[in-house]
């Protein structure tokens, strides 16, 4: 979340890039970002689970976490008012431990102002599903929120699903 | 003072270590969260001191490369029963003077540091700057202000380790909170996030 990382996307961007290019692929990449849906938040500590799904012609190359919460009056808050977790549908990884347990989200995410800039990219593939799930932690502060998994979308020539992590 | 860190470099350089020895690796971000619950919500008593418990998964080496400390005046214990945050909190106010911390690697009992506790302050290369605020609520995170009528105390390091930590697959630490404050806070249930990236090792 320190500014200095966003030194951190050009570098993963490029590794991945010629992760595929040292492969024989011809790598295109076109910045992208994938919300969920916009979800009230109920006054109950009751989940609210979300999938996004992911295109299927290209690969997502996942950067940073990106959590908006505005209350009930609209206003743009980052209280602790939602847990969140995040877990690849596919592999079954999930990105924080305690397992299916929602934890508050500005451990995980950032604002789009300053984004949680993950420590190395993460792949999605092609037609992935990203499950979110969402939970009412503070009963007494409700919000309107929208997960965003920032990053970029990869295109190779040939097309592949194939994934390929940047060396070392 | 400016300084540049960034946590993907550190990580690739580990990883041409592990590389070296012949062991290639497969990185995933991942965060850890370590619970410290005092017993009485909302009120913890001058000298009071809990426990919380790190285990690293027994399939991974876990790059830990900066934390976030987030801190509670009611028990979190999801998905079960939440209580409403009561108001009260004010992690502004309680941080970091209230509390000294000690950590402690279970499999040889070896403590990180020579006194019994130290302060959160001596954390700074293992935490980061303590800043207390909402990060949406202004762009520059170094220029937060709380949130008014904010019922979560919340903490927030920014900066990542000088050098990140190799935290070994199966490897146990102990964390120990206490409250050194002259008197009561509120601050009862404390959140470590421990951020970084698990290597899979390939071979």
């Amino acid at each position: 979340m320190h500014q200095d990382y966003s030194l951190d996307l050009k570098l993963m961007a490029d590794d991945v890039l010629l992760a595929y290019r040292r492969q024989g692929f011809k790598a295109y990449s076109e910045e992208f970002r994938y919300p969920t849906d916009r979800v009230v938040m109920p006054g109950t500590p009751d989940a609210r689970p979300q999938q996004i799904n992911f295109q299927p012609d290209s690969i997502f190359v996942q950067l940073a976490t990106i959590i908006s919460i505005a209350n009930a009056a609209g206003v743009m808050t980052f209280t602790s008012t939602v847990g969140l977790q995040i877990r690849d549908a596919d592999t079954g990884y999930q990105f924080n431990a305690p397992v299916g347990i929602e934890i508050p989200a500005q451990l995980i995410a950032g604002s789009s102002a300053e984004p949680f800039i993950l420590p190395c990219p993460y792949l999605w593939r092609p037609g992935g599903r990203c499950q979110v799930g969402l939970r009412t932690l503070n009963t007494a502060q409700l919000g309107t929120v929208i997960v965003d998994l920032y990053g970029f979308k990869l295109y190779t020539q040939p097309f592949t699903r194939q994934l390929y992590y940047p060396e070392h | 003072m400016q300084y540049v860190t960034t946590p993907y470099f550190h990580l690739q350089a580990i990883r041409r270590a592990y590389r070296d020895k012949g062991l290639f690796t497969l990185p995933k971000p991942f965060t850890y969260l370590l619970k410290v619950n005092f017993p009485t919500p909302g009120n913890v008593t001058p000298g009071e001191q809990a426990t919380g418990r790190l285990l690293i998964d027994s399939d991974s080496d876990f790059i830990w490369y900066r934390t976030s400390w987030y801190a509670q005046n009611a028990p979190f214990d999801p998905p079960g029963s939440i209580a409403t945050v009561t108001e009260g909190s004010s992690w502004e106010t309680q941080r970091p003077a209230a509390w000294e911390m000690a950590i402690r690697d279970l499999r040889d009992n070896r403590a990180w540091h020579v006194e019994q506790f130290i302060e959160p302050i001596l954390f700074s290369g293992w935490l980061g700057v303590a800043l207390a605020g909402t990060p949406q609520a202004d762009s520059n995170l170094e220029d937060v202000t709380p949130v008014a009528g904010s019922d979560l105390g919340m903490g927030h390091f920014p900066n990542a380790l000088p050098e990140p930590i190799i935290l070994g697959a199966s490897t146990l630490y102990e964390f120990t909170l206490r409250q050194r404050a002259t008197g009561a806070v509120t601050d009862s249930t404390h959140l470590f996030a421990f951020h970084g990236a698990r290597l899979f090792k390939l071979n």
